[in-house]
């Protein structure tokens, strides 16, 4: 634990932080020099233009917040200084697996992860047609719930096998069982549920940070929650009545039910206001086509695989967001090119993003979705439709891109829907353990957010924000009039 | 969308149980059989967290939504879909394990599969033989204290669980 004397940084967003020899180190490696190399937001700057903070202030962030929770909770004889510096280590190095443009380069392993599966079948030709889709169709596809090539799975490789790291640890009697503790908190393994969730729940270090930070950069102001507040409400609880000896965060209800709110509105809003802006997701969906077919022209890293078997070499650190934009460079210079990946790649670096044609938007629950919504969405979804439109309009289908994003109100880290979560008996609990908690200090007992009365969210849990965009890969206007007139005499809205 | 790995895993679950997201106990199950698959040597690409009432992937409860939006048109694919045959060995091992033994009467069929999965990632994560029964059987109650008195559903799990890894 760093105490006044020990080094510091100055950051953005939480002004000093002090670190101890052992960071200060980490800190120094071409390991983590690595994360100032790749934007927190991928490509948000071309909309955001001061939203270009990196995974390393952000890291350095959540070491910081995650100590500060962690000191609130040793003082209640929770935590001992161990499992503090553990855990601001966790924080620190979370994120030293990301990827080029964070998840925009991430998304595009997890797919090729996910197709690895037919190695099971007898015959995978079944699933042909699925991979011969337009590039900027499959780049819209939702990436597959895959961990396999998460960036949490790259850091463990990371940590394990950088021997600028491990020469650290080494010199600061670091031992292999407390690199072990830390790699077991960052990867969802650690077997005390506290620790998992100080990391990655729905109010979480990380969260708390990039919900301060990205606002911060890009100027808006959803982001002023009141952070130490909340720290200084929350506690340690039991569940199934305390009954449990597993450990779950909570937040006092009576005292901060309304900053953790507000924490979570937050939230909310940076993802549909920011994240989840028409012309960033336009640019970064353009981006996921490009690096698609980089990987298709075998011009880039084929897979998570390979990727592990560079972490030891110098290379790995160049493996960030200049070695895409490195890449997309080479392919405008070359000679062969493919003309669908040639109009991608050049459209993300002249920063000329697709068209936006439509939006259809409702907050519902699932499958409670409005006809406005619905049969649009329906229509949508099916490649045949796109090519009627694509030929009303004077296109061709793979023009015509779809993207569906879903927001949670009440994120609930859940393997069943909220209203299903709802009901109030005992195996429902057992399915939501990383959603908010609060806890009453007169009664002593842990309620969930969404079950708490006097919740402005709890009505609205379950709902989702759904935005459905049609884009369209064309500079042609007469086509965008075609096209829009079109969407709205087949669709009906 | 449709996505290859959506088409196999409905290939798996179909293999091994079939799966109803209707019912709690179906999606609680559901995590567990995959889990079980993995265990088995399967590689689905899901990596399970330690939760507090055991191994939960947040990817694969993200992947069940798309699979229900989408469970007509992915099924129909993958029954024309044939797994290898490791993989539809690996599947009879799972639905074997999944079938709860008289020895287990007193679980629920979800408490039995958690009880299978916790005693298996807690062996992984502490990197305990499964043939060191008395010690895995410490660090469950440890953790499950609502096991202790399931000695015998414990041993039936490790039955299981030697079956379900046994190459």
């Amino acid at each position: 634990m760093p105490s006044q004397k020990n080094p510091l940084v100055t950051d953005i967003v939480h002004g000093e932080i002090h670190l101890t020899p052992l960071e200060r180190d980490i800190i120094r490696t071409g390991t983590f020099a690595r994360t100032a190399n790749i934007k927190a937001l991928g490509l948000a700057y071309y909309v955001w233009p001061g939203a270009t903070h990196t995974r390393f202030s952000h890291s350095v962030g959540c070491m910081h917040i995650v100590g500060k929770i962690a000191r609130h909770l040793q003082l209640d004889g929770e935590l001992d200084d161990r499992d503090v510096d553990d855990l601001r280590l966790a924080g620190l190095l979370h994120d030293v697996g990301q990827y080029p443009l964070s998840h925009v380069v991430e998304a595009v392993y997890r797919q090729i992860a996910g197709a690895k599966s037919e190695v099971y079948l007898e015959d995978p030709s079944v699933l042909a047609s699925i991979g011969q889709q337009p590039l900027l169709w499959r780049a819209a596809v939702r990436p597959p719930g895959i961990d396999a090539a998460r960036d949490k799975a790259l850091a463990q490789t990371v940590i394990m096998n950088r021997r600028d790291i491990q020469r650290v640890f080494k010199k600061h009697g670091f031992t292999q069982d407390r690199v072990d503790r830390v790699v077991a908190i960052i990867a969802g393994k650690h077997l005390d549920t506290l620790f998992g969730h100080l990391l990655d729940s729905e109010y979480d270090c990380d969260r708390f940070d990039y919900v301060l930070r990205d606002s911060k950069s890009a100027g808006v102001s959803y982001g002023l929650i009141e952070l130490d507040y909340l720290i200084e409400n929350m506690t340690v609880s039991h569940p199934d009545d305390g009954k449990s000896p597993d450990r779950v965060l909570a937040v006092n209800g009576r005292r901060a039910l309304h900053a953790l709110e507000h924490f979570l509105m937050a939230r909310y809003f940076m993802y549909s206001q920011v994240i989840y802006h028409k012309t960033v997701r336009s640019l970064e969906l353009l981006a996921r086509a490009a690096y698609l077919g980089l990987v298709e022209e075998g011009l880039v890293y084929p897979d998570f695989e390979r990727i592990q078997e560079i972490v030891s070499k110098n290379e790995f650190i160049l493996f960030n967001d200049f070695y895409f934009l490195e890449k997309l460079h080479k392919y405008c210079r070359r000679r062969q090119q493919k003309p669908e990946l040639k109009r991608i790649v050049e459209r993300v670096l002249f920063r000329r993003p697709l068209h936006f044609m439509r939006e259809f938007k409702c907050l519902a629950k699932s499958g409670q979705e409005p006809p406005e919504y619905a049969i649009p969405r329906n229509w949508l979804k099916s490649p045949d439709n796109l090519a009627t439109l694509a030929d009303d309009s004077g296109l061709s289908p793979g023009q015509i891109v779809v993207e569906e994003l879903p927001v949670e109100m009440v994120p609930f880290g859940s393997e069943i829907p909220v209203d299903v979560a709802m009901r109030d008996d005992k195996e429902m609990r057992r399915a939501v353990t990383r959603s908010p908690r609060l806890f009453d200090d007169e009664t002593q007992k842990t309620i969930y957010l969404f079950q708490d009365r006097g919740s402005l969210l709890a009505d609205l849990a379950g709902k989702h924000l759904r935005l459905l965009r049609v884009y369209v890969n064309s500079d042609d206007p007469a086509t965008h009039g075609q096209l829009r007139k079109a969407i709205r005499t087949r669709t009906g809205y | 969308m449709i996505t290859k790995d959506l088409v196999v895993l409905s290939r798996f679950l179909a293999e091994v149980d079939g799966v109803c997201f209707d019912s709690l106990e179906g999606r609680i199950g559901f995590q567990k059989m995959v889990y079980l698959l993995q265990a088995a040597g399967i590689d689905l690409g899901y990596r399970f967290d330690w939760d507090v009432y055991g191994p939960y992937s947040r990817g694969l409860a993200s992947n069940s939504v798309e699979y229900e939006a989408e469970r007509e048109r992915i099924d129909e694919i993958a029954e024309r879909a044939r797994l290898t045959e490791p993989a539809r060995i690996a599947c009879a091992k799972v639905k074997k394990a999944i079938e709860k033994p008289e020895a287990a009467s007193r679980l629920t069929r979800t408490g039995w599969m958690e009880l299978m999965c916790s005693l298996h990632f807690i062996s992984e994560a502490l990197k305990i033989d499964l043939s060191d029964t008395d010690s895995l059987a410490s660090e469950l109650t440890k953790r499950k204290p609502f096991f202790a008195d399931h000695k015998r559903e414990m041993e039936a799990a490790f039955k299981a669980l030697r079956e379900i890894v046994a190459a």
